[in-house]
């Protein structure tokens, strides 16, 4: 902090010098001298007229020549002013009373003449002419630019626009800045809350005059048609927009199944934006490849952090998840920069049938692929890109734009905008240091860092946004910039050179190495130095083996010595697997962890990532479809109960709803089995009527065994019902009987009927696999012989044996039609 | 009412109000500071009332050490050394431990008694409030009294 004092300079003349050198200074005037020289200036005899230069002149002459007096008092001068004023008003006053007096006594007034001035006709006219003049210059010239704005409206093809005009509806649009000779415009969304690096500006100027539509010359009667094809408004204004932002771009979403290759997508040029003017289009289609970007910058930066059991791909442009096993989440960058080059497509296994040329096996590219297809055609992938997946994405982005400025509600009005939550809490809660760090932590400045700095200098921006912006510390901004300046501002201030003793390796030397060691990894650092004498004969041994093991990380390993196995451990091995090799799901999901689990603690800052959020969506997406899958394919295949299938209207992006009635066709009063199903993100949860609540996995048969079983016990049930309405007794209901075959799922289960007159006895077995099986016994027993053991007739009363009844042979719609018609035969 | 500020949680800013019967301590985010003025009618600031503790800051294994000079507006009052354990929350359970580190350094002028502070506090956690109240009632005492060692133990948890 610079130090400024005042200091008034000792301006007071010196009055006298004495004899030992010490000056007399003449004091300064104390306020009643200063108010007595100020009071003097006063002249009440002028009237605040100019007065010229010679009269002051002689007026002060005067002054001077009038001996000085020291006023008394500070006032004096005034004071006799003001008493010689008041004299000549009382003079003035007498004759004004004299002269009034009613019968002319002592003094009259006569008017005088004035004599009439000279009558300077000429002059007048030339003066009047020249004014004249002046004002009908100036409304010629409104006349005349009025007639050219009005020719211009007039003018049916006016192609070329003003630049100012089209400047206003540019500054309409977009964030304009003027530095020094060139306007700047910010298309980032920095103003919304993005945190993104990038600073996207762009640079507006002036359209060429050559760019400027072709003359319209000869479409008169020669040439019926209009040689000119439509083109839209010609603009005078040129926008330029950074190279990296050039083009279209999107966000590519799929979900893709593990045995098939990894998919290829093209992009066409697809020119969704809608702008009128050339200028609109291009700068809203880098900033949605500004915001694609962002998002997958976003995206891959958490893919990275988290840590799931099976840890996310980031290769190239291109992030895979794991949703399900067996299931991949695809999320790429797409960016054709407007070349018709694809940058950045996902990899490539085996290119898409059709049209577009051979297309290179590389790991996610930096260089252009020309596809082939020029100027948009369709595009043929082989797999679906999720519309809405996409827009979630987006909209999980704006979400993110949104917090980092708004506070939910409540918060307080005193706060300063752009706090974040964890900031705001600190103060009521009394986060120490270690809760609330601030500190950035320290990185050196790299050749990129050193250009975008001096980029953005360059741009007249603050030194502190600058830190702020690229995250290098405001200091080595400040370094930076002071070395650019002296360096003329011309070229970038190299960085600094590193310290210490130079490497002997220099890094080419070890990219020859680490290639003939990768090549074949048994290699000796002796055998190293021996194949490259060149390179490496100035250095010793140990410098090769310090290279290979520290700077390119090769490092040796041996196996370890074990004992052998015995015999005994071999089958306690066994053992082990075997006893866990028939654990089902259940079983597995009652352990919560076991030896050796990861933790992973993801900061409190944010409740979810992005990605997660992403991928829990897509979990429930795909876990929605296939139960609706199983359910349609369960409803096409069962006629017999008709399966409806009702989905909730309102769903959230992690949890739906659907209700299952089982219903037998023309029997829908006589039951109606009823479940609830709701499916979150990798389970389902289902709900029957009398209140059993099972979890399901993300598998496909648990679900369809569910229904099936549902099923079969929605037919003994209704068969019981039904009983009652025609009259038939229930001897036995059993839902999971214990004979019979063994179900491969559920239980098989029986019911017993007896017939009013209770002659007739109908058994029914039903199972989720099995089919149906009908028997009736009929008493008394027709072939009843008394034998020597069962010697009486009355034994006949016992059931006689259980008859198969052929339900495929039986009229009737579906089971119950076919047992309500057997009740009523085997009623009479 | 008392306005402190502890650099411990930086974000903070504490006001403590001591009514006969109770007392009441507010924790506010920093900028509560720029609303005092507002409250002038209610709260006139004595102008000559401003005690500080500044000293460093040891940390032996798990006790934190901060050993303070107080000065009243710029008049030297006596030292205050706050001892901290870190891993326990309940002043209960560590008290006698606390106790024992302190006499092992400081000597007699330990009282074996529990502070007047903590006596009812004994089984809360002890929360950062607490720290500045007792930190409050060790500057009213400065103030009140004539300067003398005083030590005040603190039980917080990081």
């Amino acid at each position: 902090m610079a130090d400024i004092r005042l200091e008034v300079p000792a301006e007071n003349s010196v009055l006298e010098v004495l004899y030992d050198g010490t000056e007399l200074y003449q004091q300064p005037p104390t306020m009643s001298e200063n108010l007595t020289q100020l009071a003097r200036k006063i002249d009440f005899a002028t009237d605040g007229e100019e007065v010229t230069t010679e009269e002051k002149k002689e007026e002060e002459e005067e002054e001077e020549k009038q001996p000085f007096q020291q006023p008394h008092w500070p006032l004096e001068e005034v004071r006799n002013k003001v008493r010689q004023a008041l004299t000549e008003m009382s003079v003035l006053h007498d004759l004004l009373v004299i002269v009034k007096q009613k019968p002319p006594q002592y003094m009259v007034l006569d008017p005088v003449h004035a004599e009439p001035p000279e009558q300077k006709n000429y002059i007048q006219f030339l003066a009047l002419k020249k004014s004249l003049q002046s004002a009908a210059t100036i409304l010629l010239n409104g006349a005349e630019r009025l007639r050219t704005s009005q020719a211009e409206m007039g003018r049916p093809n006016r192609t070329v626009q003003d630049f100012h005009i089209e400047l206003l509806r540019l500054r309409q649009n977009w964030r304009l800045k003027k530095v020094a000779k060139t306007i700047i415009g910010d298309l980032s969304y920095r103003s919304a809350g993005s945190m993104f690096r990038h600073t996207g500006i762009f640079e507006v100027s002036k359209a060429d005059e050559g760019a400027g539509p072709s003359a319209v010359v000869g479409t008169g009667s020669a040439s019926p048609i209009s040689p000119l094809p439509s083109r839209g408004l010609q603009s005078s204004l040129r926008v330029t927009v950074p190279t990296e932002l050039m083009g279209s771009a999107y966000i590519f979403v799929c979900i893709k199944k593990d045995e098939e290759d990894i998919c290829s997508a093209q992009l066409n040029n697809c020119d969704f934006v809608a702008g009128d003017t050339p200028w609109q289009q291009k700068l809203e289609k880098a900033q949605n490849v500004l915001f694609c970007k962002e998002l997958f910058s976003q995206l891959a930066r958490e893919a990275v952090k988290l840590t799931p059991s099976i840890p996310h791909l980031v290769v190239g442009n291109q992030i895979t998840a794991t949703i399900f096993p067996g299931i991949h989440l695809l999320v790429g960058l797409c960016h054709s920069d407007g070349k018709n080059n694809v940058r950045g497509k996902p990899t490539t296994g085996q290119g898409p049938p059709g049209t577009c040329g051979p297309t290179s096996n590389m790991v996610g590219s930096g260089s252009g692929v020309s596809t082939g297809t020029v100027g948009g055609g369709p595009t043929p992938s082989k797999y679906k890109h999720e519309h809405d997946l996409e827009h979630s994405l987006h909209q999980l982005l704006h979400r993110v734009y949104h917090h980092s400025f708004q506070h939910p509600l409540p918060h307080p009005v005193y706060a300063p905008m752009g706090m974040s939550k964890r900031r705001r809490a600190a103060g009521p809660e009394g986060m120490d240091k270690n809760q609330w760090p601030s500190e950035i932590s320290r990185r050196v400045a790299t050749r990129d860092d050193i250009a975008a700095v001096i980029a953005l200098y360059k741009a007249n921006h603050v030194l502190r946004e600058i830190s702020a912006q690229t995250g290098v510390a405001l200091q080595v901004v400040q370094n930076l910039v002071k070395r650019f300046c002296d360096l003329g501002e011309d070229e970038l201030p190299a960085p600094l050179l590193k310290s210490g003793r130079p490497k002997l390796l220099s890094p080419r030397t070890l990219k020859v190495i680490s290639r003939q060691v990768r090549a074949n990894p048994s290699l000796t650092a002796r055998e190293v130095k021996e194949r490259n004498p060149r390179l490496l004969s100035h250095v010793s041994l140990s410098c090769v083996q310090q290279a290979l093991h520290n700077d390119l990380g090769f490092k040796s390993f041996h196996a370890r010595r074990k004992p052998l196995m015995t015999k005994r451990q071999k089958e306690n091995r066994v053992k082990f697997c075997k006893k866990y090799e028939v654990w089902d799901l259940e079983t597995w999901r009652s352990v919560l962890w076991s030896d050796e689990a990861t933790f992973s603690m993801i900061s409190l800052m944010k409740d979810q990532t992005l990605l997660e959020q992403i991928i829990r969506q897509v979990q429930h997406n795909f876990l929605r479809l296939r139960t609706m899958y199983v359910i349609d394919q369960l409803a096409a295949e069962f006629k017999d109960p008709l399966i409806v299938s009702h989905w909730n209207a309102f769903n959230s992006p992690t949890q739906s709803c659907v209700k299952i009635n089982i219903v037998t066709q023309g029997y829908d009063t006589v039951l109606r089995t009823k479940l609830v199903i709701h499916i979150f993100e990798r389970t389902l949860k289902c709900i029957c009527r009398d209140g059993k609540i099972m979890t399901m996995s993300f598998e496909p048969q648990e679900l369809r065994n569910l229904i099936l079983c549902q099923i079969s016990q929605h037919n003994m049930a209704a068969l019981q019902v039904l009983a009652k309405y025609t009259g038939w007794t229930l001897l036995s209901s059993e839902q999971n009987i214990g004979t019979g075959a063994i179900e491969p799922l559920g239980n098989a289960s029986t019911v017993m009927l007896a017939s009013p007159s209770g002659n007739k006895v109908i058994g029914v077995h039903s199972g989720p696999h099995q089919r149906v099986s009908v028997y009736v016994s009929s008493s008394p027993r027709p072939d009843f012989y008394p034998s020597t053991v069962v010697m009486e007739q009355r034994w006949e009363h016992l059931g006689s044996n259980w008859q198969e009844v052929r339900l495929d042979r039986m009229e009737g719609r579906n089971f119950l039609n076919k047992m309500e018609l057997l009740m009523a035969a085997l009623t009479a | 009412m008392h306005i402190v500020h502890n650099s411990e949680t930086p974000t903070t800013t504490y006001a403590i109000l001591d009514t006969g019967s109770k007392q009441v301590t507010l924790s506010a985010d920093y900028l509560f500071d720029l609303m005092l003025p507002r409250l002038d009618h209610m709260y006139q600031s004595k102008k000559n009332l401003k005690i500080e503790s500044k000293g460093a800051k040891y940390e032996i294994g798990d006790f934190l050490v901060k050993i303070g000079s107080v000065t009243m507006s710029g008049h030297y009052k006596g030292i205050l050394v706050e001892v901290e354990y870190l891993p326990c929350v309940t002043p209960a359970l560590c008290w006698s431990l606390v106790r024992e580190f302190m006499q092992s350094f400081m000597g007699s002028c330990v009282k074996p008694t529990l502070p007047s502070y903590l006596q009812t506090r004994l089984h809360d956690i002890h929360t950062p409030q607490d720290t500045v109240q007792q930190y409050v009632e060790k500057f009213n005492e400065f103030r009140d009294g004539p300067s003398f060692t005083a030590t005040q133990p603190a039980t917080p948890a990081t």
